[in-house]
């Protein structure tokens, strides 16, 4: 226990003093923190919404404009606006709101809408049932109704396939309350019978269960994303100091003096090990504090992990002892400073790109997400989601850890390895 | 016999060179024995196969007429000191002592006095919190020098002690070496400094090529040698004028 205190304290002192290594461990990440939820708080907002701000043009006064209006009031995601800053919307009025961000969709219904898609479904029915005095017109002689959409860039695909879909529903409800009303018309004429009733369009209907538990789709906020994002960040940045320290022992020497000291190699190993985990538990606390206390100052959404503080320290844990293996591993492996300096910066940077530490996945493409699971700090991005998103407790975590607890063993074997090759 | 090699073999396949070609030395109780020869000689290759830092490819070591198995053990009874100033930079001569003491179990009163003790007969005790990187030359040798006997070892093993360092420190080392091994403090001892040899060596031998070519002390290495003065007279007539770089 001697040995191991002492590894303890001289590790300790070493990290303190350490000063370059410890602004890149704690300052980086607390101005990243800040700076990237700033930066991405708008931009993921857009993509969270979950009620879209339309800017409606409507030139049409007759069934279609209005069905399309009651419509889309009806529906829960949608937020109708039909004036900007007091005046009514025009077509060049919306798009240019839609541009500055002002609303998410524009949509245009055009004049005379209603009597066009009247006119269309007026001579399909002639066609069918050609009744005396009236006249078919031509396919090609008939107006088109158009209605236009027009997107801010950034709304995603799925939000406009949504709107797409039910506008086209709308759309559909409008045209067979037309093709019933022409039917009846035309029958009454030639049946003579007035019997005109209302197509019960509302007998007909779509209910949605509750969710049945699966809160993976949930988008994490900016905060909800950076303030884990570039924890794990961080605590993986121990990478550089870490084995830039393991070279330095070598090159100077003093690793010499633990060699040909009683104490076995894996006392200095543990005990860095458990430094170093400490610190990464120690840095998580600092940036949960930041999310927490000093976001909401600056007008953000303030870090919650629903009081799973054990979680969070747990997981926590674990990524520590993963970013600290992978550390003594690099060290273990490179030969000089610079090897170890360079291959440590890029390869955290790397595993942070392709792990969603930058771009958050769900913004990534399919391909790039099945490489994503490969790194380790994706595993730890998607901890600390599963605390924050789904209040997941330690429990259900344990497929995460068990994939920490593994990269930990493996890079422990490849330092030890590689170590008992340098030395022989 | 307190420690010998026996037929030590050594050779580095990285490099495909045979540092030791079947190399046998003895250590007295007592005893300081210096350990000479030219740049590539094989010098430290042998010292670092005595403190356990290397492996020999064939040949075998005695402590005591006992074969060392587990060099492990002999940690406490063999004490190093390197070449290199084998210490933190960042922490300070104290820290670094009491660290090395800690590797060796010995409890926090007991570090506490020896660290002291040492650092007052090596004349660094006011300079004990100083950090390491704001030491001269000389003061991180000495520093080195007690970091090798914090354990109190029987046996202090040093590769070119005073290297590159001035006159006082240099002094101050030499007359420290011979009070230790006064107290039985037995010495293997490399150096390049034959006048530093020559002062306190009991025995030296000298190394060319991978061998031991002599074994004695220097008055006899000398009184044997035609129109040699000194031990670099021996040293040149023995090992020749080409250079070893």
């Amino acid at each position: 226990m001697i040995a191991f205190f002492g590894n303890i304290k001289k590790e300790v002192l070493l990290l303190l003093r350490d000063k370059a290594g410890l602004s890149f461990l704690f300052i980086m990440p607390i101005v990243l923190v800040v700076l990237m939820t700033l930066l991405q708080d708008k931009t993921i907002k857009k993509l969270q919404v979950e009620q879209l701000d339309i800017a409606v043009v409507n030139l049409d006064n007759g069934i279609v404009g209005k069905s399309i209006l009651k419509g889309l009031k009806k529906m829960k995601i949608f937020h109708i606006h039909q004036q900007y800053h007091g005046d009514s919307l025009t077509l060049a009025l919306a798009q240019k709101a839609v541009a500055k961000g002002n609303f998410q969709v524009g949509i245009l219904i055009p004049p005379k809408s209603s009597i066009y898609t009247r006119r269309i479904i007026s001579n399909e029915v002639r066609k069918q049932l050609p009744t005396i005095g009236t006249q078919i017109i031509p396919d090609s002689l008939l107006p088109m109704v158009d209605i236009q959409l027009f997107f801010d860039p950034i709304i995603k695909g799925s939000l406009r396939k949504a709107l797409h879909s039910s506008l086209e529903q709308l759309m559909a409800n409008i045209r067979t309350i037309i093709v019933f009303k022409s039917y009846t018309t035309t029958l009454q004429k030639i049946t003579g019978k007035s019997n005109i009733g209302k197509f019960p369009l509302d007998r007909f209907s779509l209910s949605e269960s509750e969710d049945l538990g699966d809160k993976s789709l949930k988008i994490p906020s900016s905060t909800q994303h950076n303030v884990p994002a570039w924890t794990v960040f961080a605590i993986f940045f121990m990478v550089i100091p870490l084995a830039t320290q393991i070279i330095t022992e070598r090159e100077e020497g003093s690793l010499m003096r633990l060699k040909i000291s009683p104490t076995p190699y894996s006392i200095p190993l543990i005990a860095r090990i458990c430094i170093y985990s400490l610190l990464a538990v120690i840095q998580a606390i600092t940036l949960l504090l930041i999310g927490k206390y000093l976001l909401p100052l600056m007008g953000m959404q303030a870090f919650d992990i629903h009081g799973n503080y054990i979680s969070f320290l747990i997981l926590t844990l674990f990524i520590g002892l993963a970013a600290a293996a992978f550390g003594i591993a690099v060290g273990n492996i490179a030969k000089t400073h610079h090897q170890a300096s360079v291959f440590g910066s890029i390869s955290v940077v790397l595993l942070a790109a392709i792990g969603g530490i930058w771009v958050p996945t769900y913004m990534m493409p399919d391909s790039l997400l099945k490489i994503a699971q490969w790194s380790p700090l994706n595993w730890s991005l998607q901890g600390y989601y599963d605390i924050v998103l789904k209040a997941d407790t330690i429990n259900q975590l344990g497929g995460i850890i068990l994939k920490l607890g593994l990269f930990f063993m493996l890079n422990l074997g490849i330092a030890v390895i590689y170590g008992k090759r340098k030395n022989t | 016999m307190l420690l010998e090699a026996k037929d030590i073999v050594k050779e580095y396949k990285s490099t495909n060179t045979k540092a030791l070609d079947h190399v046998s030395i003895g250590i007295e109780k007592g005893e300081i024995v210096g350990l000479l020869g030219p740049n590539g000689a094989g010098k430290s290759s042998l010292i670092n196969i005595i403190a356990g830092l290397l492996t020999a490819n064939s040949g075998d070591l005695f402590w005591e007429e006992k074969k060392i198995i587990n060099h492990k053990l002999l940690s406490y009874k063999i004490g190093l000191v390197p070449q290199d100033i084998a210490l933190y930079p960042k922490l300070s001569a104290y820290e670094n002592l009491n660290f090395i003491a800690t590797q060796y179990q010995i409890k926090r009163k007991e570090r506490k006095l020896r660290i002291n003790h040492l650092l007052q007969s090596l004349g660094l005790y006011k300079q004990r919190n100083k950090l390491i990187s704001e030491f001269s030359g000389g003061m991180k040798r000495r520093i080195n020098l007690i970091a090798g006997l914090i354990q109190q070892p029987e046996l202090l093993i040093m590769d070119e002690p005073t290297v590159g360092i001035d006159i006082q420190s240099k002094q101050a080392i030499q007359h420290y070496l011979i009070e230790l091994n006064k107290e039985g403090v037995s010495m293997l001892y490399t150096s390049h400094m034959l006048e530093e040899a020559q002062n306190i060596c009991h025995r030296v031998a000298i190394m060319d090529q991978g061998k031991i070519i002599v074994t004695a002390s220097p008055g006899e290495l000398i009184k044997h040698s035609p129109e040699a003065i000194n031990l670099e007279d021996v040293f040149i007539q023995l090992t020749g004028k080409e250079l070893r770089d």
